[in-house]
């Protein structure tokens, strides 16, 4: 091949198309001797290898062993801050920094060795030591957030000197004591409004069921568990009943069947099965005459004047017939006052039971827990003891039931919280589901989305 | 006229008369409101309120449905969701500030009037509470927190570390002792208020550490219930104990208010499912509890006269601090030994206090409730003092804290193995001054003669019953009688009560487990003793009358004159005539109530007489078995 020519006519083009790697290299190859130091090849033996004198452990006893001469290297994040060149530092002489222990005068450093040894400690580091521990220890403990100990008595009696306001009011117009206290925390003391109870009249300490005593009595025990087994078939029976009137009331077909009702079901009337019958049908219903339900008033059928005159003339007789009959009535009625008056007395006496009905069921309303939120209070069970637990014996109680969990019902029992159902976070994301066109079963296209 | 303007925006109150703006003008001004005091809404809101409405004023155009709701129920509440738009917090602090502050939801009575014509169910609060918590300052403080934490949120996400962790010491502290306070204005209110507070910290106390739980209330929890023990060990203030399969119920007496918490068995316990409990809510509970807790405490303490906070006798804290241990620990772990008495600060307050002596004249008219007012004195009084003088051992296997409570309430020395509690024993287990060992195992190699061995029952037992029981019942390895529940009242009174259940009622009742059977008796068997007689005593009150008659007949002089002898039959006979008119007498209204009433006495006293006659055969039967064994013996013996 023949070589190309290229224009010399510039330094840079001089460069350009000269092959120079051999230069790189060599220079590359002279740096790196200088950060490595010596190539092998001339180093003497003595650099290379050290004579073993002593036998040593050759093989680590476990994985799990530190690697030989690992406690003097330095940890792996440090190492790329680590000088490794063999290049020497240009500056020659520099002020280092000694550490302490570098500072330390040998014979000292060796008598503090020795009394560590012995297991001598001096005052301070015992102070550092057992600050070091109570900081372990105190992570345990709990913490100073607030004070710790109360220190003043909340419902000690204090001197009742008047307040400021109402000694304001004494003397002045309430317009012109607001006027002046507006803006000062005085006008605080004004508010007495005070939440009332919540509604329930539930105590806050149910008395437990003797039954549920850790050594019962055998009638105790009886109750509990019968109290148990009625609240379980009643349970049953209601679980039996809804059953019965949804899921047993409704049959179950397979998709296919399903599938088929449908498209008969929607395809009901259209002229596609039966064209004879609709034909039929629509044969039918044009012979008979269509008639609205509310037809129009029509004007032929006009009342005459001797009509309406009639019409009058019947509406007002009946009328004054009607008011006779009550002057009648009011003059018979006269006579009739003494059954009147009992009549009226048994009606108050009736309306008056009946308040009071609703005034004790109003009372007895609040035994109960009243609806405060959307989610409706549930009672728990009573618990009870498996007969083979019941041993009599204080050391072999099997514990049951979950006071927290009652407590927080009594909470919601007496109104305190509404009741509410633990929400729990969807971890899982909605994702839009669809189906590539590529991806598309081409025999199979009843795909249900 | 400006605030009494904004307070119209806020309580959407129609207009008074003395100003004259439109409410369009004023609605810029609710941003600036924002920092003026809320107080001053509610006393012109209370100066409206004696203005009347001036609804005819009004612009004809407006629209009907605007008038509605403006009084009645529908302006009584306000739902969540408008009240957390009010008072700008979010769900989670409303629902916080409303457990601190005692706002409840409530049920209205026509709920579609108070939901102002929205159909279902919408968790409803009075308006008046919500304008009640707008004024609360600690409002402030949850919001200046949130912003706080944020900026915690900040540094750490700007990596920030060293700004983090000085926000983080700087996080605002919500105090809520001026709430306490108000919602317990007296000493008596949170008391009466204690039966929760102690349940739920006595619960916490013992539950392990979890993420939704701030440990340092655990710890907390843990100290308060013990300063509390303390004090109610102080003041000898239990008055029952009810060991059930729950846990422990305990119920003591101060100031005349009962209080009754429940106490979980130390051991078996199983980490709660979150599921089950909703532990952010009980959590903001325990830190209201905590406080008020703390708060009654310090005034229990001072009323006995103790030092606060504890100290032990014989424990000073320069002796503590010469031993080389952390103080704070060793000193923590002693109290919470519960064995030592604490220091008090003089002569004790309500010792004193107890030496009252009731009148023996009483004041009120009837004597009857004076009498048990009296009795009930007197058994306290008994309580308090029950196991003085007994120096008590707890086997290894018996819960300490629960019973080292008990016995201390009631006047006992403890100690226990040192292998259970790192506390302070008294005595050790070889101690001959021991007088009760508390057992709970069916036998024990070495015994001392000195001392009881009885399982800790009897501990509980006593203080229900408020007198020691006999020891044998309760022995080593003895089947032990029923634990029965303290609380419970009995309803039904008529009925049958078997002997046995008399005897353990009633301790002067003897039960007759063996008839002696004389040997004489065996061989003539014609002429068997009345058995029945000798089976079951239970006269019906008029045997005993017959034969002191019969003395006094015998003892009388006989005089001149004649006699009165009462007609008894004709007696009964009157008597009888004059019920059966007097229940003719009865009201139509009640008659047949009275008529079921009579006719469930009868039905009981059928069945408790079956049930007495029943008893009656078995117990003959048992008899006859067991003399015909004895019988059988005595002819072998013979042959």
């Amino acid at each position: 091949m023949k070589a190309r020519k290229f224009s010399k006519k510039h330094k840079s083009s001089w460069r350009k198309h000269i092959d120079d790697a051999d230069v790189d290299s060599f220079f590359e190859d002279k740096r790196l001797t200088e950060r490595l130091g010596k190539p092998f090849e001339l180093r003497d033996d003595s650099e290379l290898f050290t004579v073993d004198t002593r036998p040593g452990p050759l093989i680590r006893e476990s994985i799990l062993a530190p690697q030989l001469g690992a406690e003097n290297s330095s940890l792996r994040c440090f190492q790329g801050l680590e000088n490794t060149s063999a290049v020497p530092d240009p500056v020659i002489k520099r002020n280092t920094i000694r550490s302490k222990e570098q500072r330390q005068h040998p014979i000292l450093k060796k008598k503090n060795e020795i009394r560590l040894k012995k297991g001598i400690l001096k005052k301070k580091e015992i102070v550092q030591l057992q600050k070091y521990f109570h900081k372990r220890v105190s992570c345990l403990e709990e913490k100073p957030r607030r004070k710790v100990a109360i220190k003043e008595d909340l419902w000690a009696e204090k001197s009742d000197e008047p307040s400021k306001l109402s000694k304001l009011k004494s003397w002045f117009n309430e317009t012109t004591v607001l006027h002046t206290v507006r803006n000062t925390s005085d006008l605080k003391e004004q508010s007495s409004y005070r939440p009332s109870a919540a509604e329930t009249i539930i105590p806050s300490f149910e008395t437990p069921h003797p039954g549920i005593s850790y050594n019962p009595s055998f009638t105790d025990h009886l109750n509990i568990a019968t109290e148990v087994s009625t609240l379980v078939t009643k349970t049953e029976k209601e679980e039996r009943h809804l059953n019965r009137v949804t899921q047993q009331m409704f049959k179950q077909i397979s998709s296919d069947k399903n599938e088929k009702n449908w498209l008969q079901e929607m395809a009901e009337g259209l002229p596609l099965n039966e064209p004879a019958v609709g034909v039929a049908n629509n044969v039918d219903s044009d012979e008979s005459e269509y008639e609205a339900i509310n037809p129009p008033v029509c004007r032929d059928k006009k009342k005459t004047i001797k009509q309406r005159k009639k019409q009058l003339r019947l509406k007002q007789e009946e009328q004054k017939r009607n008011e006779a009959r009550e002057q009648k009535k009011k003059a018979l009625d006269i006579c009739k006052i003494k059954s009147l008056m009992d009549e009226i007395k048994t009606e108050e006496l009736k309306k008056e039971k009946k308040s009071l009905k609703r005034l004790q069921k109003s009372a007895k309303k609040f035994e109960t827990p009243r609806r405060v939120g959307k989610n409706k209070f549930t009672v728990d069970g009573p618990i009870i003891a498996d007969i083979s637990e019941l041993t009599g014996s204080l050391r072999e109680i099997v514990p049951q039931g979950n006071i927290l969990r009652d407590e927080l019902k009594s909470l919601q029992k007496r109104n305190l919280i509404e009741v509410t159902k633990p929400q729990f976070k969807n971890k899982k994301k909605k994702m839009k589901k669809y189906r590539l066109k590529s991806h598309q079963e081409t025999k199979d296209t009843n795909l249900n989305f | 006229m400006t605030h009494q303007s904004s307070s119209i925006i806020i309580e959407r109150a129609p207009s008074p008369a003395g100003s004259s703006a439109p409410a369009s003008q004023l609605l810029p001004r609710l941003g600036s409101r924002k920092q003026t005091d809320p107080a001053q809404n509610e006393i012109f809101k209370e100066k409206q309120q004696s203005t009347p409405p001036a609804r005819h004023a009004r612009n004809s155009t407006v629209h009907k449905s605007d008038e509605k709701y403006q009084s009645g129920e529908g302006a009584r509440y306000i739902t969540r969701k408008a009240a957390l738009r009010k008072l700008q917090l979010t769900l989670r602090d409303f629902r916080t500030l409303c457990i601190v502050k005692g706002i409840y939801p409530r049920e209205p009575k026509h709920r579609r009037r108070a939901q102002q014509g929205k159909t279902g169910i919408q968790t409803l609060y009075l308006k008046k509470d919500i304008q009640f918590l707008m004024h609360e300052p600690i409002i402030w403080k949850i919001r200046e927190k949130k912003v706080h934490l944020k900026r915690i949120k900040r540094a750490r996400s700007m990596k920030d570390y060293s700004m983090a962790k000085r926000y983080a010491s700087t996080v605002p502290v919500i105090e809520i002792d001026h709430i306490i306070k108000e919602r317990y204005p007296t000493f008596i209110d949170a008391l009466r208020d204690l039966d929760d507070c102690l349940t739920l910290c006595f619960m916490f106390a013992a539950l392990p550490r979890r993420k939704t739980i701030p440990s340092y209330l655990i710890a907390l929890c843990r100290r308060l219930t013990l300063e509390f023990m303390h004090v109610v060990i102080a003041s000898r203030a239990l008055r029952h104990v009810f060991v059930s399969i729950k846990g422990i119920y305990y119920q003591v007496e101060f100031r005349g208010q009962t209080i009754t918490w429940l106490v979980s068995h130390n051991f078996g316990f199983d980490p709660r499912d979150a599921s089950e409990v909703d532990f952010r809510t009980m959590t903001t509970f325990v830190e209201f509890y905590s406080t008020m807790l703390g708060f009654v405490n310090f005034r229990l303490y001072h009323i006995m006269n103790l030092n606060y906070p504890p100290q032990l006798q014989g424990y000073t804290t320069e002796e503590l601090e010469n031993e080389l241990i952390d103080d704070r620990v060793s000193l923590s772990d002693r109290v919470a030994a519960l064995n030592i008495p604490l220091r008090s600060a003089g002569v004790s307050g309500e010792a004193a206090a107890d030496e009252i002596e009731l009148d023996q004249f009483p004041m009120s008219e009837d004597a009857e409730v004076a009498d048990e007012a009296r009795q009930k004195y007197e058994e306290t009084k008994n309580l308090k003092t029950l196991f003085n003088g007994m120096r008590v051992f707890l086997n290894r296997e018996v819960p300490r804290e629960m019973l080292v409570f008990v016995l201390r309430c009631c006047g006992a020395e403890v100690s226990w193995d040192t292998s259970i509690f790192p506390g302070e024993c008294l005595f050790n287990e070889d101690d001959e001054s021991i007088t009760h060992q508390i057992v709970d195992r069916p036998s024990i190699d070495k015994q001392y003669i000195s001392r009881y061995y009885v399982q800790p029952q009897w501990i509980f037992d006593s203080l229900n019953a408020r007198k020691l029981l006999p020891v044998e019942k309760y022995f080593i390895g003895v089947p032990l009688p029923p634990h029965l529940s303290p609380f419970s009242h009995e309803y039904r009174t008529h009925r049958y009560v078997p002997p046995e259940e008399k005897a353990l009622k009633d301790d002067s009742y003897v039960l007759k487990e063996d008839i002696p059977i004389d040997e004489t008796d065996l061989l003539d068997e014609d002429e068997s003793p009345n058995v029945d007689d000798m089976i079951d005593n239970e006269s019906d009150g008029e045997v005993p009358v017959d034969t002191e008659k019969n003395e006094k007949v015998q003892n009388m002089e006989v005089k001149k004159g004649e006699t009165y002898r009462a007609n008894k039959s004709k007696e009964r006979k009157d008597y009888k005539q004059m019920h059966q008119l007097k229940e003719k007498m009865i009201r139509r209204k009640y008659r047949n109530l009275y008529k079921s009433m009579m006719q469930g006495c009868r039905g009981r006293e059928k069945e408790i007489k079956l049930l007495k006659y029943k008893r009656r055969l078995h117990e003959r039967r048992r008899f006859e078995e067991k003399k015909a064994a004895m019988k059988a013996q005595h002819v072998a013996a013979l042959m």
